[in-house]
């Protein structure tokens, strides 16, 4: 069962959904990502240049 | 002083004896333990050598049953069958376990195959004893000696089955990394968002592509099992460079569903691609995983 763990974006008007985490560069989408693919042991994948989304694949 | 000529005055004793005898040798001959490690050593051996006696014991005492006319003694080949269908899922269950603690898991189709052939090299090391026992109660010790070496080359011929080589072309493909898609040649593999993740996938993935051989090879290249089997013979083999807890680096294996191709994307320690399609070509086909549509009862349209 997938189920997206948390979305990392850049673009504010995203505001659908229950993790949002904005951020305010390219290095800090990257960063962010990195830490909650770790932690949630969930893939990062990218969807939008600015946006990342984590799924766990289960 | 143990009388020798007493054996060979007791044919039955002595077909027995020699059964049990190339039974053993059959049994220790196809439990090779490879790169694999299964079974695992010493403990798994002892486990089936111990069952190898067993099964060679039955083989054997079933001739003498049948030239005393004693066939319900015969029925107790039954016992054998229900003993060793045991056995299968001795090692099902046992493998089950075992993959949940793996990096890169057997999957259930591989694991089923290797119960599968557990069984049925019992049988065949029945079937070894049954016919040297027989031939020595028959003819002689030498012609029962000779039939036991016959009946060990049919068991070697019966165990080998095929390989990926006789069912796929497999060649190296060239991992592409295009913003965050994974390319292996043209297929597309998965999407990775992480910059890190991207740059170890440029650096230390290999890409293999398995073309088929026809239309019966793609259904075995399609089934998900085969593909599990094939990645998990590959990782054993080069390393898996990966960890718990990096869902992004595990090894893919995507189908062109045009044309029927697979795509393999490792993620290894060890990036000898030469090793890595050799070690592919020699992956078991899985029974299981074999299909025929070419085969059926059906004609095509005008």
């Amino acid at each position: 069962m997938k189920r997206i763990m948390a979305v990392v974006t850049q673009n504010k008007s995203v505001v659908n959904g229950k993790y949002i985490f904005y951020t305010n560069s390219e290095e800090e989408l990257q960063q962010i990502s990195f830490t909650l693919e770790k932690i949630l042991d969930a893939t990062a994948h990218q969807i939008s240049d600015d946006t990342i989304m984590l799924v766990d694949h289960g | 002083m143990f009388q020798f000529d007493y054996l060979f005055e007791e044919r039955y004793t002595l077909g027995i004896i020699i059964g049990i005898i190339f039974g053993l040798v059959a049994r220790l001959y196809m439990l090779q333990t490879d790169y694999r490690q299964y079974p695992t050593y010493p403990h798994g051996i002892i486990v089936h050598m111990s069952l190898g006696v067993i099964a060679a014991g039955l083989g054997s005492v079933a001739i003498p049953a049948l030239f005393e006319q004693d066939y319900t003694a015969v029925t107790f080949l039954a016992l054998a069958a229900q003993q060793f269908r045991d056995v299968r899922s001795m090692e099902r269950e046992t493998l089950t376990k075992i993959d949940s603690s793996e990096l890169v898991p057997r999957g259930s189709t591989y694991i089923e195959g290797i119960a599968l052939v557990f069984e049925g090299r019992n049988y065949l090391v029945i079937f070894t004893s049954f016919f040297t026992a027989l031939f020595v109660v028959l003819f002689s010790f030498w012609v029962g000696i000779l039939a036991g070496i016959v009946t060990i080359i049919i068991s070697a011929m019966l165990k080998t089955g095929k390989t990926i080589s006789h069912v796929a072309d497999v060649y190296a493909g060239k991992v592409n990394v295009e913003k965050s898609n994974v390319y292996v040649d043209d297929i597309y593999m998965m999407n990775v968002g992480l910059k890190v993740n991207q740059d170890l996938i440029k650096q230390h993935a290999i890409g293999i592509v398995l073309v088929p051989k026809n239309k019966n090879s793609a259904a075995s290249l399609s089934n998900l099992g085969q593909r599990k089997a094939i990645l998990h013979d590959l990782s054993t083999v080069l390393g898996a460079y990966r960890d718990s807890g990096e869902p992004a680096l595990i090894p893919m294996a995507k189908l062109d569903i045009n044309d029927g191709r697979l795509g393999i994307l490792l993620v290894v320690k060890d990036c000898n691609i030469d090793k890595a399609v050799q070690m592919v070509k020699n992956v078991p086909l899985l029974e299981s995983s074999v299909r025929m549509p070419s085969e059926a009862p059906v004609k095509g349209g005008e």
